[in-house]
């Protein structure tokens, strides 16, 4: 089942919004940690942010967490979205290497 | 508290969207919306930004109130519903208010209005026909007509809409 992941890229809002659920969020929470992690570069705007959440919740890659009435609706990242977390920053990984190699910038610092 | 009502007919949301928000800014604030009503409350001028969305499902169904109490969490308002239109409106004290962030939600949005406007064309158009061979209705078919044209343009305008965005969406992810 695990296989199952497929190894296309990952949309920006998804990437970030799967980073910010190594711990549970509420929307709000996503979108703040996602602002200040990117130094204000990526602002997940509300349309966006719940479309992206839905269908990840579909997908089994993150689970809304069971809540009393009233209160706001968590959500944290499965262990299938961690797993395809994963498979998408060795992707990531290899775009800079290859990025670094042809256009000779040095590696590391 | 003052307050207006206007009636005017759009057929396309992103100027109905436009003219919304220059009443915003000289402090006419949407109340309520209903076929062609506007009624408006008078406030400071500048307080909200409007946006109109047209949701997945009507108003009254589950997924639509989820959505609406996620978006009270971000501190947007459901100022009111038409139909499957749904009016919001955000402080601008707050961060610019738009809906999408990235291309591919925006094209997704604007497809599904697309396809309302080609259900109101068919259904139009059907009515055109059955106008054509009941001549007691005589006079709805001229209505019906001007309709089927207006939407054909605002159609058009649309499908262009849609592939400026594919063509973006092609080569980046976000402007």
């Amino acid at each position: 089942m695990a296989r199952t992941v497929q190894e296309t890229a990952l949309t920006e809002a998804v990437y970030y919004i799967l980073l910010s659920l190594q711990q549970p969020r509420h929307g709000y929470g996503i979108m703040q940690f996602v602002q200040e992690l990117s130094n204000d570069r990526v602002k997940l705007a509300a349309g966006t942010l719940y479309g992206a959440l839905s269908s990840l919740v579909d997908k089994g890659w993150i689970e809304a967490i069971e809540q009393e009435a009233g209160r706001k609706k968590e959500y944290i990242m499965t262990n299938q979205g961690r797993e395809r977390l994963q498979v998408e920053l060795d992707r990531l990984k290899e775009l800079v290497r290859h990025g670094q190699e042809t256009m000779g910038v040095d590696q590391g610092e | 508290m003052s307050s207006k009502t206007i009636y005017r007919f759009y057929a396309d949301y992103a100027k109905e969207e436009v003219w919304l928000n220059k009443m915003a800014n000289n402090g006419w604030y949407l109340q309520q919306f209903r076929l062609g009503r506007y009624v408006f409350i008078k406030g400071e001028p500048g307080m909200y930004t409007y946006r109109i969305e047209l949701l997945e499902n009507m108003p009254k169904h589950p997924k639509s109130q989820d959505y609406f109490a996620f978006l009270e969490e971000m501190g947007i308002e459901v100022v009111d519903t038409s139909f499957r239109w749904v009016f919001l409106r955000k402080r601008t004290s707050d961060e610019p208010f738009h809906l999408y962030s990235d291309f591919d939600s925006q094209i997704h949005h604007e497809h599904r209005i697309l396809q309302l406007y080609k259900v109101v064309f068919l259904v139009n158009i059907i009515a055109v026909l059955i106008n054509l061979f009941n001549p007691i209705t005589d006079t709805m078919i001229w209505f019906n007509l001007a309709i089927v044209t207006g939407l054909s343009f605002v159609m058009q305008r649309h499908e262009r809409k849609i592939q400026t965005l594919r063509g973006l969406r092609a080569i980046a992810e976000q402007d």
